[in-house]
């Protein structure tokens, strides 16, 4: 590959982590377990947050949340306002995907394969719940009034669908505050499901401050 | 090339609001996963240089911040990527121009003019390719559907993947 003479960035923005014993860490893992708690009902396995965070990343990062860009994966975006504002985006992978509808409509596993209007409203309806319950662990700390939109599914690739937050992140700056967290089941297999929240304004965002 | 030869190459990823570039026929620019995104391929078909952006919005009008990536504005980052590609051996006469990419990934009527950037990245990077004094010779843009887009610098060949089909451009 060709080095160009382009000057570098000089703005790189640094990765800035709230430590998981700071009040935000508390906040998201308290938040993250709230998820986990209604993921596994949905699923019926028992599901825990995995590495619950908060970070401040350099927006090429975006498209590589939770796997490779070129993945195609199911994606449910929501948005949130009242107080605060910005993007909740739920990540399954295929596989996650299909399972999670079949628990959801009382099918046997392996029923689901592709996703038409049924299944992409049962994700909807999975999105809407675990969303919910983010926020309200959330409110419930900061005392933020949210709202919550109704989801809207997408199967697509990673990358294609993250660069619908990456547009808006792009036009504010270089960077983005991620709150993400992954889930797994208590054995060794990964869910693959990735719940990614962005507030529009960042480490100024009314939810933010109000929990540090 | 064979696909089986294809195979066997260094894919070098471009990144949101990167571009990269390259002479090594060994190698492939691969922008993956682009949705509003656009990406823009030029390779010029005499010195076999290459390269391969990934921008984000269409212009850097509204930004007031001095150090931002100019890369991920399709209005900067054209310009920087043409004179680029001269200083590398390239000639505008020479150079192919095929891009991909600017569709509207949400189509609920609520959020599209908030998210949907696609047609005016399209729009944008038309206007600084024919503002560069090239054409377009190849396009795949618009549209609800993801894509990864690849250009082969050995002979210049652009390949878009989208729901599954491969395709050259």
């Amino acid at each position: 590959m060709v080095q160009p003479t382009l000057p570098k960035r000089i703005d790189e923005p640094a990765h800035h982590v709230f430590p998981e014993d700071s009040p935000v860490g508390r906040a998201i893992a308290r938040a993250a377990d709230a998820v986990a708690a209604a993921l596994s009902e949905l699923s019926g396995i028992q599901v825990h947050a995995s590495n619950p965070e908060a970070n401040l990343l350099p927006l090429a990062d975006l498209p590589n949340i939770g796997g490779s860009p070129g993945d195609t994966v199911v994606t449910l975006f929501l948005t949130y306002d009242g107080t605060d504002s910005g993007q909740i985006i739920l990540i399954y992978n295929l596989d996650q995907a299909r399972a999670l509808v079949d628990q959801m409509l009382w099918n046997p596993p392996g029923t689901t394969f592709d996703f038409d209007e049924m299944e992409l409203s049962a994700l909807a309806e999975s999105a809407n719940i675990l969303g919910s319950h983010f926020l309200t662990a959330i409110a419930n700390i900061s005392g933020a009034e949210l709202d919550i939109s109704i989801p809207e599914p997408l199967v697509d690739l990673r990358g294609a669908t993250l660069s619908i937050p990456a547009a808006a992140a792009a036009s504010s700056g270089d960077s983005f505050l991620s709150i993400r967290s992954d889930f797994e089941s208590d054995g060794a297999s990964i869910l693959g499901t990735t719940l990614l929240v962005i507030p529009d304004r960042g480490v100024e965002s009314v939810m933010m401050r109000s929990l540090t | 090339m064979t696909v089986a030869a294809r195979t066997k190459l260094t894919q070098i990823p471009v990144g949101l609001g990167e571009i990269k570039y390259t002479n090594n026929a060994q190698e492939v620019l691969v922008a993956y996963g682009l949705g509003s995104c656009v990406g823009i391929a030029i390779w010029d078909n005499s010195s076999g240089v290459a390269g391969l952006a990934h921008v984000i919005l269409p212009t850097s009008v509204a930004s007031s911040r001095p150090n931002d990536n100019p890369l991920k504005y399709a209005d900067r980052a054209i310009p920087l990527m043409v004179n680029e590609l001269r200083r590398l051996g390239g000639n505008p006469s020479r150079m192919v121009v095929k891009i991909a990419g600017g569709a509207q990934m949400l189509k609920s009527a609520g959020r599209s003019e908030v998210f949907n950037i696609g047609s005016r990245n399209v729009e944008q990077v038309r206007r600084e390719i024919e503002r560069a004094g090239l054409r377009i010779s190849g396009e795949d843009v618009l549209g609800h559907q993801g894509r990864t887009m690849s250009l082969y610098p050995s002979d210049g060949r652009v390949t878009v993947q989208s729901a599954g089909n491969l395709r050259d451009l």
